[in-house]
């Protein structure tokens, strides 16, 4: 049965490139454009959340959180994709519970190299 | 009220940055739609390419496969049939042998008529001897008659035998001389079958390495398609990156003009401050910085789209070659093989016909040879009674003395001549053997009928599966060909892009405008320090950072790596 990944991210046209390398891999995707949208689609079925940083609403470093005070989905592995290389920013992101750092733009093979080593 | 000329400047330059925002957000809008339909239709053609490759990769494995594979070793045994027999029939021994040994049972029997005559003769001269002695010694008359007998049977027995000689003789020469004929076509007729059998395995195995390479090259095809299709979705992440540039760039203008408004008229009646001057300089740095970006973003992918078509373009070529060129090698290679298989097929027909014919001369002679050794039986048989004959003869005669002497020496030519016509028998018995196990080794037909037909059928299987082979063929190529035009369409849709590049230029233009007519020197070390402030809470510097990145470094297509960092904690 196919992995399910949530990607948020509030460009419809990442959101379809994540989905397009995902999907090419097997793996099944559930799209949100934003935090809040993330925190309403995420089940405990799904493997993996993949989030942007920069978002309206709720940025990701604030999903993270929020994900983390679940006891349902306190564990699910989340990548940051983002633009933003700053270090604390990055450090804001680990301490807030993220598992990676993905630097847009990204190479498919660079995403699914990440996203399989954090699936295990 | 007239407006003085500083409102009218001021409504202006308002008015200007509308706008502006106005065309930065349509254009926004719609390029996105634009990058949305080409990264939607990216899935369709990897799919349709990978479709095409794996058509590809299994039409290549119906020619150079498994399917392929057992024509080509049933040609290969049928060849290495035809050459075993081609050396049998060099080094073939059982004509002369058969022919020597038919003239040794020609030579052994042909004493036989006279042995004949001779028992006829010596049983008349016994009887005549016997009636002259029948007045001297009683119980004559009897042996007379037993001698009598004896001779017309045994004078039978030869009769019979000479005429089951005779037929032997010339089934034997039917038989020698059908083989020679059957050695002489084989030898003709094998060797440029073998020839044939040769020219089409090797065309065979032509047609199968053309096959594996045209499959290895759609593999590279495929290979260089799905990397050319890697870099536009990099390509148009970097786009998207340009995207929320102008999206920040137009938040800005837009709390700007919010801002005016707010203060109502009176507020558009002055000009811009130096703060205000200050971001409208700094979003018109972040638009001339789009304005490369999204020259550079725009051109990489239609970079990568331009190899895409190009990479399709190449696999629907190949796909149609390798249909025109299948049809073509497949009339060819097919026409030569319905050739070698007539020749094959006739000279096996003739053959079997020749061993058909030699087959039943073999059943004839041995039949022959059954009613020799039977007449030869016997013969030893009436031979035996003739000896038992002369024997009573000599002892009757030693009765008679003197008078018994004719009798006697009858009797003794009685008794030498069974010898002799026993050891002939026993010789012939021999030599009807060796003719018999000559007969049986070249009764051993080596037929390649059933191979030949067994190999007919697997070559019409191979035909019919060409047949959908050209089919498949047919189909990627059509559906290569469907998609290498979906992506010049898409191409083509994609470049009416970029004339949002002109919106991008008129609006720093338009900005341009702006700041030269209203920025103050004076004023410009406040503004720079508001611009720290603005940069903030305006811009997004880091996506700004990337778009350095990917204007200073080669496209990923020219072996360049614009892509950013993966760190996991």
């Amino acid at each position: 049965m196919a992995k399910i990944i949530l990607t948020v991210d509030d460009s419809a046209s990442v959101r379809q490139m994540v989905g397009f390398s995902l999907r090419e891999a097997g793996y099944e995707t559930v799209e949100a454009c934003d935090g809040s949208d993330a925190l309403t689609k995420l089940t405990a079925q799904m493997s993996l959340v993949i989030t942007d940083l920069n978002m309206p609403k709720m940025n990701g470093i604030e999903l993270i959180r929020q994900i983390r005070s679940q006891s349902n989905n306190r564990y699910v592995p989340i990548l940051m994709l983002t633009t933003e290389s700053q270090s604390i920013k990055k450090q804001e992101a680990k301490a807030a519970g993220a598992t990676g750092w993905i630097v847009k733009p990204f190479r498919p093979e660079q995403l699914l190299a990440a996203v399989g080593k954090v699936l295990g | 009220m007239p407006l003085t000329g500083s409102k009218r400047a001021a409504q202006s330059w308002a008015k200007t940055v509308e706008v502006v925002i106005a065309d930065l957000e349509h254009m926004n809008c719609a390029s996105e739609a634009g990058f949305l339909a080409v990264g939607g239709e990216l899935a369709q053609f990897l799919s349709v390419s990978r479709r095409i490759s794996s058509g590809s990769g299994a039409l290549a494995e119906s020619i150079a496969g498994e399917q392929g594979r057992e024509p080509c070793d049933a040609l290969q045994h049928l060849l290495d049939r035809l050459r075993s027999k081609e050396k049998r029939i060099q080094s073939a021994q059982q004509v002369p042998t058969l022919r020597a040994s038919a003239d040794l049972l020609r030579r052994c029997f042909a004493g036989f008529d006279g042995t004949a005559f001779a028992f006829k003769q010596l049983a008349t001269l016994g009887g005549i001897e016997i009636g002259r002695l029948d007045k001297l010694a009683a119980g004559l008359s009897q042996l007379t008659e037993e001698m009598r007998s004896c001779s017309e049977d045994i004078r039978l027995r030869v009769g019979q035998f000479l005429e089951t000689a005779a037929l032997l003789d010339r089934r034997l020469d039917s038989l020698l001389t059908g083989m020679a004929e059957f050695d002489d076509r084989q030898s003709m007729a094998i060797p440029p079958l073998v020839n044939t059998v040769g020219a089409s395995l090797e065309g065979f195995r032509k047609r199968l390495q053309r096959s594996e390479n045209a499959a290895r090259g759609m593999g590279e095809q495929f290979t260089d398609l799905s990397k050319a299709i890697r870099d536009v979705v990099v390509s148009i992440q970097s786009h998207d990156i340009t995207r929320q540039q102008i999206e920040h760039v137009t938040a800005a203008l837009k709390l700007l003009t919010d801002a005016l408004n707010i203060n109502g008229d009176a507020a558009v009646d002055r000009d811009p401050g130096p703060e205000e001057v200050g971001v409208l300089d700094m979003q018109l740095a972040q638009l001339e910085s789009v304005a490369r970006t999204f020259e550079a973003s725009i051109s990489a992918i239609d970079r990568g789209l331009a190899t895409i078509a190009e990479r399709v373009e190449g696999m629907a070529a190949e796909s149609t070659s390798l249909v025109d060129r299948s049809s073509n090698e497949s009339d060819n290679f097919f026409g030569e093989l319905q050739q070698s298989f007539v020749a094959i097929a006739e000279a096996t027909e003739d053959c079997a016909a020749l061993e058909r014919g030699a087959q039943a001369t073999l059943e004839e002679l041995g039949s022959a040879i059954q009613r020799l050794v039977e007449a030869l039986a016997q013969i030893d048989a009436v031979g035996l009674k003739l000896r038992l004959l002369a024997i009573n003869t000599v002892i009757q005669s030693r009765q008679l003395g003197a008078s018994g002497e004719p009798l006697k020496a009858v009797a003794g030519a009685v008794r030498e001549l069974q010898t002799n016509c026993e050891s002939r028998s026993r010789e012939g018995s021999g030599i009807l053997q060796k003719i018999g196990t000559s007969i049986s080794i070249m009764g051993e037909t080596d037929s390649m009928g059933p191979v030949v037909q067994e190999l007919g059928a697997r070559i019409d299987e191979l035909r019919a599966s060409a047949g959908r082979s050209a089919d498949t063929c047919k189909e990627i190529s059509s559906l290569a060909t469907v998609l290498s035009q979906d992506v010049r369409n898409s191409r083509g849709n994609f470049s009416a892009i970029r004339s949002f590049h002109e919106t991008v230029e008129n609006s720093c233009q338009a900005l341009r405008v702006i700041v030269a007519e209203f920025r103050n020197d004076e004023e410009k070390a406040g503004a720079a320090a508001l611009l720290a402030v603005h940069a903030q809470t305006y811009t997004m510097q880091s996506q700004r950072e990337v778009h350095e990145r990917v204007l200073g470094q080669a496209p990923a297509s020219e072996g360049g790596d614009q892509c950013g960092e993966v760190e996991l904690f």
